[in-house]
């Protein structure tokens, strides 16, 4: 499992998957239907999460790579990443 | 959805969306840097966005110039995954302390600061050009294929350590002042660590997108992201990344050196004059 492969393979599915949603949220919601804002919605979640995957991918590649040091980097960026966003959504 | 997107009638602001999302994508690609340096004041002044939803909107402009150009980039072997993965968790952190200190610091302190930081970095990077620890036996622990001369470069990192710290304090500044760790994290990578700078601009631009993710999904969730405007800077973001990647193709080290300088010096004055009350 090439690192740098599937990580680049995880953010531009991720980005590719969001703009055409988007696109199709944007002219769902312009003819009025209320499937619209539901899809955009889901366009711009798909596009925020990208990051994140794309640091699970690293993880897991360093992993699969028997790389222990840099899959325990990754491990505790994910932990911490988490712990960030509970901190932001309890504040 | 109507009332979402149906406030935005007029073309040419959806197509102002789109061209500000190519100016920062291209920007942001290229140097390194979020875009939050042009997303915001656009957004607020122009659009007359509220801060928080300009803020919510400038995160997801970020994540989509972040995604696109580091996929790109990735391709091509020009970010350090190993070492930005190292550099988040500091940067992360440091985000996470500067939202829970926020309240008891005075933010012109801060930016006073971070001028100062941002004008001794630029001066560096002018004076010295950098610097970069590239073995001369060509074995280096790291390695990133420079696109404009189509060679790979092997070089070693100096002071990871205190890279991470380093990085954290770029969190903690970038979560108080809402402006992006881009221009501090590629210095103390290019300057401090001995990275080349093409590699830490890339790099920078993958951990951006990971810093920005935690605000971003916390933004949503409270409904503060204009989702109409957010799917048309999306789009032009995401062509902005693909243009400021392949124009870093064609541009060598040197001369990415003293654009960097020059949007560090302009950051400065700005941050300067936002700390004095002046803009």
């Amino acid at each position: 499992m090439n690192l740098l492969d599937s990580i680049a393979k995880t953010l531009r599915l991720c980005v590719i998957l969001s703009v055409a949603i988007a696109v199709i949220g944007l002219m769902a919601g312009y003819t009025g239907s209320p499937y619209g804002e539901g899809l955009t919605w889901l366009a711009v979640l798909i596009l925020i999460l990208s990051p994140f995957a794309g640091v699970v991918a690293a993880t897991i590649s360093l992993a699969y790579g028997k790389d222990r040091k840099w899959a325990a980097f990754g491990v505790l960026l994910i932990i911490v990443s988490l712990i960030g966003m509970a901190v932001a959504l309890i504040q | 959805m109507k009332t979402v997107i149906a406030f935005i009638v007029d073309p040419l602001l959806l197509l102002g969306l789109v061209i500000l999302g190519i100016v920062a994508g291209i920007l942001g690609a290229l140097l390194g840097v979020g875009g939050g340096i042009i997303f915001i004041p656009v957004l607020t002044i122009v659009y007359g966005l509220t801060p928080v939803s300009a803020a919510a909107l400038s995160l997801v402009g970020i994540i989509a110039i972040s995604s696109w150009g580091s996929a790109i980039y990735l391709n091509k072997g020009v970010p350090n995954i190993r070492i930005g993965l190292m550099l988040e968790i500091g940067g992360v952190t440091g985000a996470i302390i500067g939202a829970m200190v926020a309240v008891y610091l005075e933010d012109w302190i801060l930016m006073a600061v971070f001028s100062v930081v941002m004008i001794f970095s630029a001066y560096r990077m002018i004076r010295n050009g950098g610097s970069e620890n590239i073995p001369e036996n060509g074995d280096g622990e790291f390695e990133y294929n420079d696109l404009k001369c189509g060679e790979t470069v092997c070089y070693d990192v100096e002071h990871k350590t205190g890279g991470t710290i380093g990085s954290m304090f770029a969190g903690m500044i970038s979560s108080l002042t809402g402006v992006g760790g881009g221009v501090i994290k590629v210095p103390i990578m290019n300057i401090y660590m001995k990275m080349p700078i093409k590699a830490a601009a890339a790099t920078s631009s993958y951990s951006l997108g990971i810093t920005a993710f935690s605000g971003a999904v916390v933004y949503l969730i409270h409904g503060s992201v204009p989702l109409g405007m957010a799917a048309f800077l999306i789009i032009g973001s995401v062509i902005g990344a693909e243009a400021g990647t392949r124009i870093s193709a064609r541009i060598d080290a040197s001369s990415l050196k003293k654009y960097f300088s020059l949007l560090l010096m302009a950051s400065a004055v700005l941050m300067l004059l936002h700390a004095g009350g002046y803009v």
